[in-house]
């Protein structure tokens, strides 16, 4: 697939519209996927959607194997725009934290397609990686990966220093990254 | 130049990583990046941890109605762009298209669904009276005929279009390269726009132009297989900046986008598209002038309408 995903931008650098139109074949699910899950609105979702693969449409020229899988590349575009779009709608505290973000949240559904042949066994891995970082740093990254949040935000509904919370997020994200480098693809 | 110390930006780089930071701080901690090679490293591979937690993701689908209306939009919109940045370039290694078939009017392929999102309804000037002002009724009876022969035409056209390329498909058919999959994939369009104008459950609604000769379009509408395909003839060109776009018009007075097109230099054009609507739901379609790449809802004049009553 990422051999193929390179190939397709390729394509669309070069103005092939039916390249674009297969691109959004393969990742809008992915890619709406973690937009609606941000927004929490599917108008606004399919906006977003809509945007991310324009915006890739533009900037396929831009893109290059160095910034990593095409599909990562897509879904941090869809990723920040969909932050910007929420952002902008936030406009009160209690708007922040309308529910309870745990693992088991968002560890429910089913797999996700980006790699489907073993996503179960990674699945797992992630979630348990995530299971043994201490509470504060596993909160820290719940509400700034899935609920979108900032690090000011998250200082303000949690009633910590935002420098307590920059400490938290990165000291979770080091601790992640030995567990998920053994989940990094091999390179193809 | 970033004004932030080493200190300072390895503080931030997590923060940066899942976009949990202000615009401003994200940006000096880049341009820090730039400059600081233990600092580009930890970022990368922050970002790659965060690129994981996309698989934590629950799946969910959009509704599929609306997600190939978007794909055909964005499909559509962008071929407008190639076609105008392609006005300006040199001449290209000719395809096994023969170019004079296809030279402005879009057709959209089987994949590439009509822009098939609901409007709330709106009032565009025009669309609610569905009968032309002055009674044009043997004129209407000519275009009926005029617009007859266009259509029969384009199915000729299409249909010598479509036994072109289904002999260059099977002669290639041993390949597997990209040529070959667009080939088939233009094939699978023309065999679906033929059975839109000749199936045994199609209906036909003239659209005439008010007040004057001149231009004819037919919408055929199979309603077995939720196939629309407009034909026009003798239209003129849409103005600099803008397309001509045509709309479904529903009794409780919804306007559905369905397709952008610029007629060739004959004035025809022949758009093709896939869209359910009820039997009975269908008041009028529309064609009006609107900006390149086409809207969500109608902002232009009227140009054309036809009822379905």
């Amino acid at each position: 697939m990422g051999a193929d995903d390179v190939l397709l931008m390729t394509r669309i650098s070069e103005g092939d519209q039916a390249a674009l139109g297969t691109l959004y074949d393969r990742w809008v699910r992915p890619v709406y996927s973690v937009v609606v899950q941000l927004l929490k609105d599917a108008d606004d979702a399919e906006d977003v959607v809509e945007e991310t693969f324009w915006q890739a449409w533009q900037k396929a020229s831009s893109y290059s194997e160095e910034k990593g899988p095409v599909a990562n590349w897509l879904l941090t575009i869809g990723r920040r725009k969909a932050l910007d779009r929420l952002r902008a709608k936030r406009r009160h505290r209690e708007d922040l934290l309308d529910d309870t973000d745990s693992v088991e949240d968002w560890a429910s559904g089913d797999p996700s397609p980006l790699e489907m042949s073993e996503a179960d066994e990674r699945k797992a891995r992630l979630i348990e990686a995530m299971r043994s970082l201490p509470e504060e740093q596993r909160q820290a990254l719940v509400l700034g990966y899935f609920r979108g949040l900032s690090q000011t935000e998250i200082a303000s509904v949690t009633g910590e220093a935002l420098g307590t919370i920059k400490t938290r997020m990165r000291l979770g994200m080091q601790k992640l990254r030995e567990p998920l480098n053994v989940l990094r693809e091999e390179p193809a | 130049m970033s004004t932030m110390s080493h200190e300072q930006a390895a503080e931030e780089l997590a923060g940066v990583a899942l976009d949990a930071t202000s615009a401003d701080v994200a940006e000096q901690v880049r341009s820090h990046s730039a400059a600081c090679e233990d600092c580009a490293r930890e970022l990368a591979a922050l970002e790659e941890t965060a690129g994981a937690l996309t698989q934590l993701v629950p799946v969910r689908s959009m509704n599929a109605g609306r997600g190939a209306g978007i794909r055909s939009r964005l499909v559509s919109r962008a071929g407008v762009e190639r076609e105008k940045s392609s006005r300006n370039a040199p001449p290209r290694e000719p395809t096994v298209v023969p170019p004079a078939t296809r030279p402005r009017a879009i057709v959209a392929p089987p994949a590439a669904r009509a822009v098939i999102r609901e409007q709330a309804p709106i009032v565009v000037e025009g669309i609610t009276e569905l009968r032309p002002r002055r009674s044009i009724a043997p004129w209407l009876a000519m275009a009926a005929g005029l617009a007859f022969v266009a259509s029969a035409a384009q199915l000729i056209r299409v249909t010598q279009e479509r036994d072109s390329l289904r002999s260059v498909v099977e002669a290639g058919q041993d390949t597997n390269d990209d040529e070959t999959r667009r080939l088939q994939a233009s094939l699978a369009a023309k065999d679906e726009i033929i059975l839109g104008l000749s199936g045994p459950d199609v209906r036909v609604i003239s659209l005439t132009q008010w007040g004057a000769r001149g231009p004819v379009a037919k919408m055929f509408w199979d309603r077995k297989l939720d196939g629309w395909t407009l034909v026009t003839y003798n239209m003129r060109q849409p103005k600099e900046g803008k397309t001509f776009q045509a709309w479904l018009v529903t009794n409780d007075q919804k306007k559905i986008p369905a397709g952008t097109f610029d007629p060739d230099a004959d004035g025809r054009a022949l758009v093709h598209a896939t869209y359910k609507l009820d039997r009975n739901a269908l008041q009028a379609i529309a064609i009006t002038e609107e900006p390149d790449g086409g809207v969500a809802a109608p902002t232009g004049p009227v140009i054309m309408a036809g009822s379905a009553e």
